[in-house]
């Protein structure tokens, strides 16, 4: 466990430095960490949005304009709207999570 | 190789939690959300990109404290979104965006990985409620398709990581280089590093950090996932809003915008992108 001297050392540190703890990117959190927490406090699912988990996602193209590309992903592959040049392309209301779902059945289970 | 003595271990988990002592300095990363301003985010930049038929976006997110950013610094961690096909936990099959990344993680252990999520997740850690997306032209958009369902996609990740690295060599990758790089490829359909690093000197302009040397060298001492190794002279980096102008300069793009949801009332706004 850290002591206070510590605490108060490595605050000075990180207020030194922390600029350049950010600089370019990312030192990441899990998002999916931060998604649990939402659900666990009673944001989910009925409410305006609805979350559902994604379990696979496999990338949208028309045929048209992957050339050979479409051999290797096969059925991966959608013509999209494409009746429709102008008009949006259509997305789930679903609010499309990494984060598993669980039945309330399930959640009860030990 | 870095040496990791105990301090940076102190450090690291420090930044890693938020954990600096209350009041007295700074939060690096706290849950400033819930779930349905983040879901409106999320669900808006999304909807966004649909309407502008983007079958592959780059979008950013203000995922640290921007008071901490360097100076110029709006965005902290790009990524790509990619119009897909999913299938939900409960068999369904829906339209949507997912999202490639490279992560590093909270553990600052200086290594990535490639991470695939969706908008929800990848706004869940957001400081302020604004993402930039950004719209590559249909031919870039097709070329990055390829790559994604490709291998080559993969064979562009480096895996040792450095928050500043250098764009302009191999030696250390962050999320956003990785981004640059797989455009670079998708552009000139090569995976050949030293080729693109050549292509990326010639064309990009990386932003530079504007802090004390000393303050940088000594993170780089400090801090596992800071090196300026890679470095001649001043420290320059990629970031979201130097792609941007890369990508408007040359007219690979469509279009660049802001999004942004006010907190409170959720209202959602969109501009156009402003260097």
């Amino acid at each position: 466990m850290k002591t206070i001297r510590q605490k108060i050392y490595t605050a000075v540190i990180c207020a030194a430095l922390s600029p350049l703890a950010m600089a370019g990117g990312s030192a990441e959190a899990s998002a999916q960490a931060v998604t649990h927490s939402l659900q666990a406090v009673g944001y989910s699912i009925e409410g305006v949005f609805r979350l559902a988990s994604g379990v696979v996602a496999l990338p949208l193209m028309s045929v048209g304009a992957v050339g050979e590309a479409s051999g290797h992903i096969g059925e991966a592959l959608w013509e999209v709207a494409d009746e429709q040049p102008t008009a949006a392309l259509p997305v789930t209301d679903d609010v499309l999570t990494t984060a598993p779902q669980q039945s309330p059945p399930d959640a009860v289970q030990p | 190789m870095k040496i990791i003595v105990p301090l940076l271990l102190v450090v690291a988990s420090l930044f890693a939690s938020g954990d600096v002592i209350a009041g007295q300095q700074p939060v690096l990363r706290e849950q400033k959300f819930n779930f349905e301003q983040i879901a409106m985010l999320a669900k808006s930049v999304e909807r966004l990109m649909a309407k502008h038929r983007a079958r592959v976006a780059l979008i950013s997110r203000v995922g640290l404290n921007p008071d901490l950013l360097p100076p110029g610094v709006r965005y902290s961690h790009t990524a790509l979104a990619v119009y897909s096909k999913v299938r939900t936990h409960d068999g369904r099959i829906v339209p949507g965006y997912a999202i490639f990344n490279l992560y590093q993680g909270d553990e600052r252990t200086g290594r990535s990985r490639l991470v695939q999520d969706y908008p929800l997740d990848y706004f869940a850690v957001s400081q302020e409620l604004h993402a930039g997306v950004l719209i590559p032209n249909e031919g870039l958009q097709n070329a990055l398709l390829e790559m994604l369902a490709s291998d080559r996609y993969r064979q562009l990740h480096n895996p040792n990581y450095s928050v500043i690295a250098n764009p302009f060599n191999t030696i250390y990758q962050n999320c956003t280089e990785f981004v640059l790089d797989v455009v670079f490829g998708a552009l000139y359909e090569t995976t050949n590093r030293g080729a693109l690093k050549a292509y990326i000197a010639s064309y990009f302009e990386p932003h530079p950090i504007l802090l004390p040397p000393t303050k940088i060298e000594r993170a780089a001492r400090v801090m596992s996932d800071v090196s300026i190794d890679d470095h001649v002279g001043a420290v320059a980096t990629t970031t979201f809003s130097s792609i941007v102008r890369f990508l408007l300069k040359y007219q690979i793009a469509r279009n660049a915008f802001v999004v942004s949801t006010e907190p409170t009332t959720l209202y959602v706004t969109t501009k156009t992108w402003e260097s």
